[in-house]
């Protein structure tokens, strides 16, 4: 059964490593004085499936370039700008709408006026809705370790519990379809509650390769990695166009029906062999909508003088956020500036209501 | 007997008929003829007897009325307070509430600018600080690699049963943490399960549980500790 199990993990766990590559997006956002903003996108993929879901203006909106021809070039890619004149329309085209299983971009961008100097609030947040919504993340990180882990904390310890989660909602997802099918199909030799038994079991399938690499943190010196890095190795290679075929293939849903057979002991398990198909193709459609690239790099340029910040790196007043799906797949990711510009036009009117009293004051005496 | 014009003046006013004595009279008489200027005053003083004079004569008439004084003086102040004053910049044009309404602005502006700077420079020295908190965390993996690496690092190949973890501790530590008293007493009861695990036997699925648990906020806490030590002269 050993055997077996390795199998199926082998073939179902890229199910969670889903990617597209090495696809960098990175936002440039400058916000002016006056409220209005400049925003560009650029992807190192010339031609995007679904610019749309990078957010990335497939809209008129958008003034958009492509250079496909010179990869050496800083501008190769697809490169959408937009200049946005009133906060409010930078807040329109990122409203937090997205579908189920989309990543919804929320900006509010606020200009606050208080005399002497104008306050100037941004705050953008990735909106990312649990595809699968089987088991919350809170069941597998703390609070704390959350927020450490959207931080960019490097820790073998917490990519391994996000791993877990990722695994168990998905390995859930598998189960409770497949329960459906079983109670929907009432056969007497195949009962809803013979799955119910082994549910751990069956979940386990797809958190068990994780589980073998939890020695967080130990690696013999001269060791090439430990499990969890090789783990995070595997991350790094996005499965071929031919692994993501097989995971939802009639290969894969024969594995998972002879797994079945063993663990259930009856043969009433062969007929659902087509469901296990349509249940795993299900499956990887959800993960495949939700298109994103690699990493994200944010970086906003704000006006005045910079009064605080949630962005991991700060030049100036240039800030940069970096982050990884992972990230904002746990929670909504935050990104938060305030600064505030100098209205010198009100320091100069001051500066004449107080030189007015003055000299009111020694008149009357 | 020669006389002066500051002595004479005085009888002068008074040379009317019976104001004064015979021996005044000559005594001004005789200055008179010397002197061109009192006897310029003495002719215009006559001039005007002559004028006055018959005034005096004319029957008293009616009473004034006992108000004439009163209406007289307020007829006075009324023309002193109507007559228009010089004009200034603003005085002379502002009506009465725009002084203090103007100093009160003045005052709301000044504590609304005090307030503000105030409000902004705990701001930026929050900012300073976690940006200060965030360059120290950067720069730590330059100054010998961060503890966990450390603690890899100091691991030797095979068999783990023999480290002693105290000495494994100090050995990446500083040196002044190896001599305080107790420190990894209170580590050890700030994480108690994780003390328990041993490094002689070989780890089970609790004890990952619990190293990843409780793991990194000892690290956090080993490497908080370092970071003072460091900071220490």
């Amino acid at each position: 059964m050993n055997g077996k199990t390795t199998l199926i993990a082998g073939l179902l766990a890229p199910l969670l490593l889903l990617s597209n590559g090495c696809l960098d997006e990175k936002v440039k956002t400058r916000i002016f004085p006056d409220g209005s903003a400049e925003r560009i996108i650029r992807i190192n993929d010339p031609h995007p499936s679904r610019p749309n879901d990078f957010l990335a203006g497939g809209d008129s909106s958008w003034q958009i370039t492509v250079n496909d021809s010179d990869r050496k070039a800083d501008n190769y890619g697809y490169t959408a700008r937009r200049l946005f004149r009133e906060p409010a329309d930078l807040m329109r085209a990122y409203d937090g709408h997205a579908g189920e299983g989309e990543a919804g971009v929320e900006v509010r961008l606020q200009r606050r006026f208080a005399w002497f100097f104008t306050y100037i609030d941004y705050r953008e947040s990735y909106i990312f809705h649990d595809p699968y919504r089987t088991a919350p993340v809170s069941d597998f990180l703390s609070t704390d370790e959350l927020h450490r882990y959207q931080q960019d904390e490097k820790s073998d310890s917490l990519q391994l519990n996000v791993d877990r989660w990722k695994a168990y909602t998905q390995g859930e997802y598998i189960y409770l379809a497949l329960a459906e099918e079983i109670k929907r199909r009432n056969d007497p030799a195949l009962p809803p509650e013979l799955l119910a038994l082994h549910r751990q079991t069956f979940i386990n399938l797809f958190t068990g390769s994780l589980e073998g690499s939890g020695s967080v943190g130990r690696k013999k010196p001269g060791s090439p990695d430990s499990g969890t890095g090789a783990r995070k190795n595997a991350s790094a290679r996005p499965p071929t166009s031919e692994e993501v075929e097989m995971m939802a293939s009639k290969e894969g849903a024969d594995s998972l029906t002879a797994w079945l057979r063993v663990i259930l002991g009856t043969d009433a398990v062969l007929p659902l062999r087509g469901a296990i198909f349509n249940i795993l193709s299900r499956t990887m459609a959800i993960d495949k909508k939700f298109l994103h690239p690699d990493t994200w790099t944010y970086e906003v340029e704000m006006p005045g003088l910079l009064l605080a910040t949630n962005a991991g790196k700060v030049e100036g007043n240039s800030l940069t956020w970096s982050f990884k799906p992972d990230q904002i797949r746990v929670a909504p990711y935050v990104m938060e500036a305030s600064s505030r510009v100098t209205n010198v036009w009100a320091f100069i009117v001051s500066g004449l209501l107080a030189v007015a009293v003055v000299v009111l004051a020694i008149r009357r005496r | 007997m020669k006389t002066n014009c500051g002595s004479i003046e005085q009888y002068l006013y008074l040379c009317r008929e019976g104001e004064l004595t015979p021996g005044q009279r000559r005594e001004v008489e005789a200055h008179c003829a010397e002197c061109p200027a009192c006897r310029s005053v003495l002719a215009g003083l006559a001039d005007l007897e002559r004028i006055v004079g018959p005034l005096r004569t004319l029957p008293a008439g009616p009473e004034p009325p006992r108000t004439l004084a009163g209406n007289i003086m307020a007829a006075v102040v009324h023309e002193s307070s109507a007559r228009p004053k010089p004009a200034t910049i603003l005085s002379g044009y502002l009506p009465g509430w725009v002084r203090p309404a103007l100093a009160c602005a003045l005052t709301g502006l000044a504590c609304l600018f005090l307030v503000q700077e105030y409000r902004d420079a705990s701001s930026i020295a929050a900012l300073e600080q976690q940006l200060a908190a965030v360059g120290r965390a950067a720069e730590q993996p330059a100054a010998g690699g961060s503890i966990p690496e450390r603690l890899r690092s100091g691991l030797p190949p095979g068999d783990l049963s023999a480290i002693n973890p105290l000495d494994l501790l100090r050995s990446v530590f500083p040196p002044s943490y190896g001599k305080r008293e107790g420190l990894f007493d209170e580590l050890a009861k700030k994480y108690p399960d994780l003390a328990r695990i041993s490094l002689k036997r070989k780890l089970d699925a609790g004890d990952r549980k619990v190293l990843a648990a409780e793991g990194q906020a000892f690290l956090r806490d080993v490497q908080r500790l370092v970071q003072e030590g460091d900071q220490q002269p």
